[in-house]
């Protein structure tokens, strides 16, 4: 939890015109100077130690969702009248997400998890630490709550895969690794087959590092991640339609570039950069970089 | 190798490639709040930069904000890898194309359906005018014309009220010979009495060798009305025999109408009433002429053409003199005067007196006869007013649709049309072409400029 940033008297009446937005209900028993606390961490954590100007703490204080702030505030001091707003609100909704994440069984768990982080078991220097303390009202308090079960999610998966590879690499059942490449029928049919390959790599690696970011996070989302074209549009702020049409656009300058690069600077024939492509088709599905390094 | 293994196996090697790219620092990895402000976008610009340029290169971050993105709650109702082709440029450029074309045709063919029906009332009115008065190219009710005496202002209304009627016409003989089932056969029907009417219009053109344009346009004011009126049911006029002026006026706009009208008269299939083959009773009391398509068709039959409110008719009689005698009044043929309301109709029988009709001409009751005066033309603004006009000045009017007054009429000579916007603003058109308007039901008239 980042340091909270004192705010100057000067923003009194500004604290004190937030708290009446948030407009949290009398019987949730949030003080203003719990708000204002709340509002000081939420600074700390945008600036991060940096010394920003009045102007923009008011701008940055006046983006915030006010209400889900208050909510979460009542709810990390515990009220009890907070939680049965915030459980009728958000139960079913982070049930579903946590199921819609991790599947049925896992996300009940998931889900589960967070409640009690949530609710603050925990207690240090007298006072209950809750998750709650880090929503900071930069969004709204449903999206934050799927954005820790998304984290939580994945880096249990990453952790899980790191045990498994392990265990399966040591594992009796299969003495070959899983990244073990099965070499094609035809693999040394063609003694040019490794550098038309290393060709390839080198070439895509290059045309791939000079994307521009959001084509390469468009392409990203969709070939790694297997993002429909309306998540992606969520994601990067687009319509699916723009989307769809930037990322075949992005496709085919990528393709061409590979192309071009092939024939021009590695001065490869036209029957020759089939080749590379049949090559490469042919160590699908495994990775190519790991079959390269292998070979060479 | 085929293009598409090659961009799958690229992908798969662009999916290593990405794999094993460079590692951001994990000091600068997001916490939680970071993380769910970088995914709400709230985070300030620079911030954002930032963020994308960390988790661009920080798989551990990135798959943290890919589980995020899966926790979201509308994920199940977003958009599906497998679906992604549908925004492919290749497939929405035809799609575009295609519901712009229909929204284009449903928002040419809803207007004209309006009109369909609103048109009506002023076409009636002066069906039977020879002259080139100003014409409301709407109901009464709605329209927004308003009747100038002066020639070219007359000229200029009678273009500004006829050219979207023509046109909307012609669009409905493209609607209707799509959606009526009959159509081909009517059609074929048409074909075979097209013969008779070539003649016929051969005769009327001997007849006025003089003014030949005006034989398709400006002494068809009448026609171009009728036809413009019908549309579709242009070759449903009866032929008409009683000689009427034809002043030449508005000749362009006249031969516009005309000529558009023609046109969707050509392709339309027929849908008048027989009623313009045999002469209607001259003094019926009570007329139990028709089913209410034969009446309406009747009202084609006379003097007036259809108006193409969504009646249906019966198959047409012959109509040899159709196009080129309809100038011509034929006393024998009744006069009727369409209201907005479909059902109630006002017709003029014989001449001299005044019917009215509230089930779609099945059965007419009389109102009113005049023996001593020629009616010749009418109009309803609502279904409860209307004007009807005659020989020696004469103008009868009605308020509720049941009790008839003479107004004071600012000439003594025969009058040939009328067009009114209400009880009070009224303009009637003399034989002469001279031009009257009034804006108080008659108690006063002004004068305007003669037509020719």
């Amino acid at each position: 939890m980042p340091t909270p940033l004192r705010f100057a008297p000067e923003f009194a009446s500004t604290v004190q015109r937030l708290y009446k937005l948030a407009a949290a209900p009398s019987d949730w028993a949030l003080s203003a100077e719990a708000f204002r606390e709340a509002l000081e961490r939420s600074a700390a954590s945008r600036f991060r130690g940096a010394q920003p100007a009045a102007r923009e703490i008011n701008a940055y204080l006046g983006s915030l969702n006010l209400p889900d702030l208050a909510l979460s505030c009542a709810c990390g001091a515990g009220n009890s009248r907070a939680w049965e707003e915030f459980i009728s609100r958000y139960r079913a909704e982070l049930y579903r997400a946590a199921r819609a994440i991790a599947g049925e069984s896992a996300g009940r768990e998931l889900a589960d998890s967070l409640y009690a982080e949530l609710y603050g078991l925990e207690a240090r220097e007298g006072r209950r630490r809750t998750l709650f303390d880090y929503f900071h009202g930069r969004s709204k308090l449903g999206t934050w709550l799927r954005a820790i079960l998304a984290q939580r999610y994945v880096n249990e998966l990453r952790r899980t895969r790191r045990t498994d590879s392990l265990d399966a690499a040591t594992s009796d059942d299969d003495p070959r690794p899983v990244t073990e490449p099965v070499a094609p029928p035809n693999a040394a049919s063609d003694p040019e087959r490794g550098r038309y390959l290393a060709l390839l790599q080198a070439v895509l690696s290059e045309a791939l590092a000079a994307l521009e970011p959001h084509d390469r996070l468009r392409l990203s989302y969709y070939y790694i991640e297997d993002l429909t074209l309306a998540e992606i549009g969520r994601l990067v702020g687009e319509h699916e339609a723009t989307v769809s049409r930037k990322l075949d656009r992005a496709r085919r300058d990528l393709h061409h570039q590979v192309d071009a690069a092939l024939r021009v600077k590695k001065r490869l024939s036209e029957a020759q950069v089939q080749l590379c492509y049949e090559y490469a088709r042919e160590e699908w599905p495994f990775d190519l970089t790991r079959v390269l390094s292998k070979k060479e | 190798m085929n293009p598409r293994d090659n961009d799958r196996e690229f992908g798969a090697m662009l999916r290593r490639g990405l794999a094993s790219g460079p590692a951001a620092p994990e000091s600068d990895c997001f916490d939680a709040s970071q993380l769910a402000a970088y995914y709400e976008r709230t985070l300030t610009a620079e911030e954002i930069r930032a963020c994308d340029l960390h988790v661009s290169n920080c798989a551990h971050c990135r798959s943290q904000l890919a589980a995020l993105a899966r926790a979201e709650p509308e994920r199940v109702a977003s958009g599906s890898r497998p679906l992604s082709w549908l925004w492919d440029w290749r497939l929405l450029v035809p799609v575009t194309a295609a519901l712009t074309i229909f929204i284009a045709w449903v928002t040419v063919r809803k207007p004209f359906e309006a009109q369909k029906t609103a048109s009506v009332a002023p076409m009636v009115a002066q069906s039977q005018a020879p002259a080139a008065a100003p014409q409301p190219a709407l109901p009464p009710a709605s329209q927004a014309v308003e009747v100038q005496p002066a020639e070219s202002a007359q000229a200029k209304k009678s273009e500004v009220t006829a050219s979207p009627r023509a046109k909307s016409t012609d669009s409905l003989s493209t609607v209707e010979r799509r959606s009526d089932a009959d159509a081909n056969k009517r059609l074929a029907d048409e074909k075979s009495r097209a013969k008779p009417r070539k003649e016929s219009d051969a005769e009327a053109k001997k007849k006025a060798p003089a003014a030949p344009e005006r034989t398709r346009g400006g002494s068809g004011v009448g026609a171009a009305h009728g036809e413009a009126a019908g549309g579709a049911y242009a070759q449903a006029m009866p032929p008409a025999s009683a000689p009427q002026p034809a002043p030449p006026a508005a000749n362009e706009t006249v031969e516009v109408q005309s000529g558009q009208v023609n046109g969707s008269a050509q392709t339309a299939p027929p849908a008048a009433a027989p009623a313009a083959a045999a002469p209607a009773p001259h003094k019926a009391t009570t007329t139990q002429n028709a089913p209410a398509a034969r009446t309406f068709g009747g009202a084609a039959g006379g003097n007036v053409a259809g108006s193409g409110a969504g009646v249906s008719a019966p198959k047409a009689a012959p109509q040899a003199e159709a196009v080129t005698s309809r100038f011509k009044q034929d006393e024998s043929k009744p006069i009727v005067i369409p209201t907005p309301d479909a059902s109630i109709f006002w017709r003029v029988a014989g001449s001299d007196e005044i019917q009215f009709s509230r089930d779609v001409g099945a059965t007419w009751q009389p109102q009113l006869t005049e023996p001593a005066l020629r009616l010749a033309a009418g109009i309803a603004p609502t279904p409860k007013i209307c004007w009807i006009v005659g020989s020696g000045g004469a103008i009868l009017r009605t308020e509720d649709g049941e009790t008839w007054q003479r107004v004071k009429s600012p000439t003594p000579k025969d009058l040939v049309s009328v067009v009114a916007q209400d009880a009070n603003v009224a303009t009637i058109t003399a034989s002469d072409g001279a031009t009257f308007t009034t804006k108080n039901g008659g108690r006063s008239w002004k004068k305007g400029k003669k037509s020719r």
